[in-house]
């Protein structure tokens, strides 16, 4: 009996782990491509050669440190906050369609920012701080609205995931009125910083913002990384999940506070970038795994590399000129999204 | 080793759904929960399991009460299999199973598993997306992976306890009677396993003890042969039933 099981196992085991790992380093080869080429494509353009042998001119040498590296940096840490966000919400609500702007981190964000937009310019504030102040009213604004959603969705002793979704569309809502507002009291000049960054874009991006906004993202990442074996139990529906011993509410609560403070962090710089969070995934799942942890990982590499790539295109196809990248995502998104909800609905 | 329940009462708003319900739930036995429709055979059930807890009353788990036990101690002590399940994304029916890995050697588990899956019959769908099975099919995998989810059991440990909700419900007749066959062979070897069964037939030939019940109460219980009687099964489910003593197979047999 034994010898015929051990048989058996011997013959599974080759067939899937090693196949995984073969996926993610090929994606994470595509992703090293696309920061490479992100890297010394655009107005300026950079030699590989000349740059690796040291024999760059200063403007060349400015522009790779202190424009291009961290901008893409940003691209990359933004699209797989954004992919590994979206694959843990649509893991825990069960549903494909979740992103996370489900959770008001979008919402709130926006809040946060054009309140600060409009009527930061009355606050006296140190000189110092006037690089944070945006990105800090925008990830208060996410945290808030989304701990706002935890707390009124877990006020049911119970809270199910339908409960959440609705609450969920009810504080964007009510986000939605306080931006509403933000918006009529504001004049031409700050209507249209509030519209630059509600379309996203990466080129706000300076070391000083840039590595708080790392520390956030790299937490929130590892939190989400360590339920990712609860995430797959809880494909088996909530109450199954309890009786395998995953304390369901405690869970539902730090994945939708981790992503809140991950993407929150994220698009406190970049402003809103749409479909990223709800497309990664999808496609992560159809090149690797539906399991969570070689889906979340998956998700953080394909997120990454997309999002370096649109932002090659945002700085490229209209150059000097920029695109927003949020046109870019969406264009691409947006139709994927579509074809998604058709399918769902023929099965 | 025992699951023991104390004049459990659970209400939703004023309504009591389950009322007063005391019993005693041994391992090493096979006990089935029947009942009509709206008795509260599956509010029973979740009670046991902790996912809602009760109004009143104690529920201990082998001598622990249920409160005192969280819910990773609670699934090393049972395992429960729910009526259905939806899966929303393409997991394998071997993707499944594997959840219900969580310590110790995991070849040896790949060992077991295949050995579960060969039994139920499963073992030819172990690549195959969940959600393309038919019902039956998923219930014979979800099956597995409650068994999966236990230890394998001795006589020498007897303290693990298995709960099924409707487990034959998709199930044609071949696999109906090998699911629970199966669960005899557990229970043999020292484990509890509870299920709750509509078909009366089922119940009569493969329990060790039957708990009937009726509008939430629990209106007999105890050995075959003194739950299932034709006084008892009529006035329960409002329906004239006769019970038979089929000598040539040694089991009652139940019908209208």
């Amino acid at each position: 009996m034994t010898g015929i099981d051990s048989h058996i196992s011997a013959e599974i085991t080759t067939e899937k782990p090693a196949s995984h790992t073969f996926k993610l380093v090929v994606m994470a080869f595509v992703l090293a491509l696309s920061i490479g080429f992100a890297l010394i494509t655009g107005a300026v353009s950079i030699d590989i050669r000349a740059a690796i042998h040291g024999e760059l001119s200063y403007v060349q040498n400015e522009v790779l440190q202190n424009i291009r590296a961290p901008r893409v940096l940003l691209a990359v840490l933004t699209g797989a906050i954004l992919g590994i966000a979206g694959a843990s919400l649509q893991g825990l609500f069960r549903n494909p369609l979740a992103d996370p702007g489900l959770i008001g981190v979008s919402s709130g964000a926006a809040l946060g920012a054009i309140a600060m937009i409009v009527i930061g310019e009355q606050i006296n504030m140190p000189v110092a701080l006037r690089p944070y102040a945006l990105p800090i009213a925008a990830i208060f604004g996410a945290f808030v609205v989304t701990s706002l959603l935890v707390t009124l969705a877990s006020h049911k002793r119970t809270s199910s995931v339908m409960h959440i979704l609705l609450v969920g569309i009810a504080i964007n809502a009510i986000a939605g009125v306080g931006i509403g507002i933000f918006q009529y009291l504001s004049d031409d000049g700050q209507l249209r910083t509030l519209t630059f960054w509600m379309m996203g874009s990466l080129g706000r991006s300076t070391w000083t913002t840039l590595i708080p906004t790392m520390f956030l993202i790299v937490f929130s990442t590892a939190t989400l990384f360590k339920s990712s074996k609860d995430l797959d139990i809880m494909q088996l529906g909530e109450p199954q999940a309890q009786y395998m011993g995953v304390e369901v509410n405690k869970l539902k609560k730090k994945i939708i506070l981790s992503t809140a403070i991950g993407v929150g962090a994220a698009v406190s710089i970049t402003g809103l970038i749409g479909f990223v969070g709800l497309v990664v995934p999808h496609i992560t799942r159809l090149l690797i795994s539906v399991r969570h942890t070689p889906l979340l990982i998956g998700s953080g590499i394909v997120g990454g590399a997309l999002l370096a790539a649109s932002d090659l295109l945002a700085r490229v196809l209209m150059t000097p000129a920029e695109i927003p990248i949020s046109i870019i995502t969406s264009a691409v998104g947006a139709p994927f999204f579509l074809w998604l909800v058709m399918r769902i609905r023929v099965q | 080793m025992s699951v023991r329940l104390e004049n459990i009462t659970y209400k939703i708003g004023a309504q009591p759904i389950v009322r007063g319900a005391s019993t005693l739930i041994k391992s090493g036995h096979l006990t089935v929960i029947i009942g009509p429709n709206g008795a509260g055979k599956s509010t029973l059930v979740k009670l046991i399991c902790g996912e809602i807890t009760p109004n009143s009353g104690a529920i201990f788990l082998n001598d622990t009460a249920l409160s005192l036990l969280d819910l990773k101690a609670q699934a090393r002590i049972r395992s429960v299999m729910t009526q259905s399940t939806s899966m929303a994304f393409d997991f394998t029916v071997r993707d499944i199973l594997e959840l219900s890995w969580s310590k110790g050697s995991f070849s040896s588990f790949q060992a077991r598993m295949c050995g579960l899956a060969e039994k139920n019959e499963v073992r030819h769908l172990l690549y195959q997306n969940f959600r393309t099975l038919s019902g039956g099919e998923q219930q014979r995998v979800l099956f597995t992976r409650a068994l999966l989810q236990i230890d394998e059991p001795s006589t020498s440990r007897d303290d693990q306890y298995l709960f099924l909700d409707e487990p034959t419900a998709h199930l044609d007749i071949k696999h109906e009677l090998h699911t629970l066959q199966l669960c005899r062979e557990y229970t043999c070897a020292g484990l509890g396993v509870v299920a709750v069964l509509h078909d009366l037939n089922l119940a009569a030939r493969f329990a060790d003890q039957i708990i009937l019940m009726k509008s939430g109460e629990i209106v007999s219980q105890g050995q075959t042969t003194d739950v299932l009687t034709a006084k008892h099964l009529t006035e329960s489910y409002e329906t004239p039933i006769d019970v038979l003593f089929d000598a040539p197979k040694n089991r009652l047999f139940i019908y209208t």
